[in-house]
């Protein structure tokens, strides 16, 4: 059994234009991954393509007019979008726990950081105070703050960005949780402390053998960090696999476009890919969703891609098994 | 060496007074030279976006000075520099508020010719549709509002401005960090092109080293308010001499699963400006730190051809950090 | 490859539908407005509908209840309260928009320029605007009509410049929001003048707020007027101004003529709600962070 299984998630913003006409704005289109225990997956692409909208809405975190309207997300056998908000609530901070990109917000400006350990642990488990300021010691020290002890009774305020950023790792792992959800953890960081914070992540994930999605727009992060990547566009997976297989041979014209477009392989005159304009997600095209801006687009593209396969990789298009030109 | 456009000797810029004060940049020497593009790179605190308000003097600097074109322009007053404004221009990082929302992008395009040229509007109109072309704006677009475009083309239509008066110094603040990859491939395209055809010389000031190997002729490492490092770009990159600029350039993570940089892990992070630091800006996180390092400012020594760097271990070739 | 099928379709501007749209978003705005139209309308209007002539006294028809010939009775002095209350709307605008549009043209100037140097001028101008705002306005408006002179012309320049602070105040904060981004810096590095950032980058990006808050304004004005006609200052009876007729109808409220006094004091109610449910209303169409769908 996987450790979560989203399938066919569709996530919709119904709202009113100053027309006063409905519109919907279909952000996701069938979103689907899978993820296996001890793995890290990266969940990848470019602002509006839907990958923080994928994380709340199977956690249960949207706000109106943001709403699930189909799908399943299977964590550990049972689905988190047929559950009551309060079951769901149970297993967030203690079976899954979840990093968001500004820790500093995330952390209660006004209570110490130990108390916020203590309480995480004593919402979602029967444990002394003792017991749980013990156990928070030895998470802040797990996450290489330094004098733990001490630091317990230290302010939010009183940590720097990229410590905030592992108390925040500390409080969503201080439950044990069997899957770690981290969106952008070091988008607001610094380039040198933004390793230090991966290095950190990886080892937490990897030494209790725990699942982790790591959302991200820095392909960097997802080649360096992650076992499984799925990209995505327009709010949907268009491409997914182990990161050794889907790296060096893309198999989605949006991947290999997005692969060529890192400053690695950018060649500057070189007839690159023009990124095209956001994708309207108020009138998706039919058929495939990358097909306006994608230059391999045919008359063909016009119905739905299908999955193609190779080996774990997987890539909606209908071009996929044809070599890419001018690659690698 | 080619003409020197722009000139920093010696800039000190402090912001506030007393325990409060923040030294931003601390007697900073810098050299643009005609048709080059200079990469500033740094992280937060690092003053590098300080240095290229300097540079433009939209700040006036608490001390050292500023030339353009060989004119010492470090006490010209506003109204002077007005005129001058014609020969250096500014592209920012965020190019949504750096607009008028108000304005036609039309008029957003033709208002430094305004300002700055005798075109009549007939003629101011023409070369605006020159400019957009010259972007890859299509003629379509002149008449929309930015509301109604987005941050890359937005960010074309402030480079189209920049260009307009054929300036002689352009500074870009982090242009592409706000932008989505394959559109930041796109400028990043387009400032290629533009230093191919013009002698305009730009100042890139940026967090990515890994961006300003693609554009830059040279690069100046800054932190804290100092420069650590710098020479020209395949140099910096391939042979860095600081500690610190080691130490940055194997923060970068490759986009690609079978490149496995070996990395040197700092400790820490980059201390606050507020904190008073004697010797080396970076001794708090150098693996390589020893006593000479906290005595006196360390000087920039050579260390390679057109390439220097601020570290005392240079002298004896000590200054590898082992990854 | 064509972009053209990812363009939003093409939004023709439809009225009833936008009208529609902006009730469902603001019903309140859509009262008000209403409420305020129909005032408006009655003040253009008012020598057409009014049945009688406003000052006209008619001693054979003194402190009558309001009946099918009056229908919001007389006064002492035998004039139809219900055409002096509907000429009173007149008064009121005549007061109320030169009044606003003094504190604008005073208000939006000090609040850009204080908001753009910053500084010593900055500090001074809204330390003494605080100072300003210490004084109950009532009592200051007071003092300075008592002593230059009860007019109208007085009693607009006086509440002008008083509400002018709130003005600059609005301006100021919303030309520090725009410094924050890179609006200003970039029109520097342009080499605009200072007078161009001012009056073409600056001034236009705070309209918004300032309109909003005219109508908001203008409903304090109203009141304010009304209390100085109220208090015998400025417009004195037996013109037809509502807070006179207030005065004039708060004596005889314990005679039991109480419609001399409660129709212009319901007048005067109507027409301050209408201006402010306006203004709140504008605020929340204008305010981009609460307009959901764009």
């Amino acid at each position: 059994m996987s450790l979560l299984e989203v399938s066919d998630l569709h996530t919709h913003f119904v709202t009113r234009d100053r027309d006063d006409r409905i519109r919907t704005a279909r952000a996701l289109n069938g979103v689907g991954f899978t993820l296996q225990k001890g793995r890290i997956l990266g969940l990848v692409g470019e602002s509006g393509a839907g990958k923080s909208l994928t994380v709340t809405s199977i956690l249960g975190l949207l706000h109106p007019p943001a709403r699930v309207v189909a799908g399943r997300a299977l964590f550990q056998g049972r689905d988190l979008l047929a559950m009551s908000a309060s079951e769901r609530s149970a297993l967030r901070g203690n079976r899954i726990g979840f990093v968001v990109q500004s820790a500093k917000a995330s952390l209660d400006p006004l209570a110490r950081v130990g108390e916020q350990l203590v309480r995480v642990q004593r919402a979602h488990a029967r444990r002394s105070r003792r017991e749980a300021m013990e156990r928070a010691e030895a998470i802040l020290a797990a996450v290489s703050i330094p004098d733990p002890k001490r630091r317990l009774a230290a302010w939010p305020h009183e940590f720097s960005g990229g410590m905030a950023q592992r108390v925040v790792i500390a409080l969503a792992l201080v439950n044990e949780p069997d899957l770690l959800i981290a969106d952008e953890p070091t988008t607001a960081l610094d380039v040198t402390v933004q390793a230090q914070i991966l290095d950190l992540l990886s080892a937490a994930v990897r030494g209790r053998g725990i699942g982790a999605i790591i959302v991200t727009h820095d392909l960097g992060v997802v080649a360096q960090y992650c076992d499984d990547v799925a990209v995505m566009f327009a709010g949907s997976v268009v491409e997914q696999g182990p990161v050794a297989e889907v790296f060096p041979r893309p198999m989605h014209p949006y991947t290999q476009a997005l692969l060529a477009a890192t400053p690695e392989r950018l060649r500057l005159g070189a007839g690159l890919r023009l990124g095209g304009p956001p994708p309207n997600l108020y009138a998706l095209p039919e058929g495939c969703c990358y097909r306006l801006r994608c230059d391999r687009s045919r008359d063909v593209c016009r119905s739905a891609p299908p999955l193609a396969q190779v080996g774990d990789q997987r890539a909606a298009c209908h071009f996929a098994r044809e070599p890419a030109e001018a690659e690698a | 060496m080619t003409r020197v456009v722009a000139e920093l000797a010696g800039l000190d810029m402090r912001f506030g007074e007393g325990a409060g004060a923040v030294h931003a940049l601390d007697k900073v020497d810098l050299l643009v030279h005609e048709g080059e593009v200079l990469g500033l790179v740094g992280e937060s605190g690092s003053g590098k976006s300080t240095l290229g308000r300097c540079l433009l003097r939209l700040l006036q600097p608490t001390g050292g000075r500023v030339a353009l074109d060989g004119d010492d322009i470090t006490d010209w007053p506003e109204r002077r520099l007005r005129k001058l404004r014609a020969r250096m221009s500014m592209v920012f990082q965020d190019p949504w508020s750096a607009l008028n929302p108000r304005m036609s992008i039309r008029r957003l395009i033709e208002e430094p010719l305004k300002l700055h040229t005798q075109l009549g509007r007939a003629a101011r109109r023409t070369e605006a549709e020159r400019l957009a072309e010259r972007v890859h704006l299509a003629a379509a677009q002149l008449d929309r509002t930015p509301a109604e475009l987005s941050g890359g083309q937005l960010q074309r239509v402030c480079i189209a401005r920049a260009i307009a008066t054929r300036p002689s110094l352009i500074v870009l603040d982090e242009p592409t960090s706000s932008l989505d990859l394959s559109v930041r491939a796109g400028i990043l395209d387009l400032l290629g092109e533009l230093r191919a055809e013009t002698a305009v010389s730009m100042v890139f000031i940026t967090h990515d080293l890994a961006t300003l190997r693609l554009i830059a002729d040279r690069v100046a490492v800054l932190y804290l308010g100092r420069v650590l490092e710098e020479g020209p770009t395949e140099a910096v990159m391939d042979r860095p001499a600081h500690p610190y600029t080691q130490a940055l350039l194997s923060a970068h993570l490759p986009a690609d699963p079978r490149e496995r940089p070996k990395r040197i892990r700092l400790e820490g992070e980059i201390p606050s400006p507020l904190d008073r630091i004697t010797g080396c800006p970076f001794q708090t996180r150098c693996p390589l730190v020893e006593k000479q390092c906290r005595i006196g400012r360390p000087p920039l020594l050579s260390a390679g051809p057109g390439q220097t760097a601020a570290c005392v271990r240079l002298i004896d070739g000590s200054n590898r950090i082992a990854a | 490859m064509s972009h053209a099928a990812t363009l939003p379709a093409p939004r023709r501007f439809v009225l009833p539908h936008r009208l529609r749209a902006w009730t469902r978003r603001s019903p309140l705005a859509a009262a008000g407005v209403l409420l305020l139209a129909a005032f408006a309308l009655l003040a253009v209007l008012a020598p057409l509908i009014m049945p009688y002539d406003p000052v006209a006294a008619d001693a054979a028809a003194v402190l009558q209840a309001p009946s099918q010939a009056h229908w919001f009775g007389t006064d002492a002095n035998g004039m139809d309260v219900f055409s002096r209350v509907i000429f009173g709307t007149l008064y009121a605008f005549a007061i109320a928009l030169p009044a606003v549009a003094l504190a604008i043209l005073v208000g939006v100037p000090v609040g850009l320029v204080t908001g753009y140097l910053g500084g010593w001028t900055d500090e001074v101008l809204m330390r003494f605007f605080d100072a300003l705002r210490v004084f109950p306005s009532i009592i200051l408006a007071l003092a300075v009509v008592s002593a230059a002179g009860a007019s109208v012309v007085n009693v607009v320049l006086v509440l002008g410049l008083l509400d002018a602070p709130v003005f600059a105040r609005l301006v100021r904060s919303e030309v520090l929001a725009l410094r924050s981004g890179s609006l200003v810096e970039c029109a520097v590095a342009t080499g605009n003048p200072v007078w161009r950032i001012l009056l073409v980058h600056l001034m236009p990006n705070t309209l918004q707020g300032t309109l909003a808050q005219a109508a908001v304004r203008a409903s304090w004005a109203v009141r304010l007027s009304t209390t100085f006609a109220f208090l015998g200052l400025g417009i004195q009876p037996p013109t037809p101004e509502w807070g006179a007729m207030i005065r004039q109808g708060a004596e005889y409220m314990v005679t039991g003529q109480w419609w001399i006094g409660v129709f212009p004091g319901i007048a005067l109610i109507l027409l301050s709600l209408a201006l402010n449910m306006t203004g709140d209303g504008l605020a929340d169409l204008l305010d981009p962070r609460r307009r959901s769908a764009g």
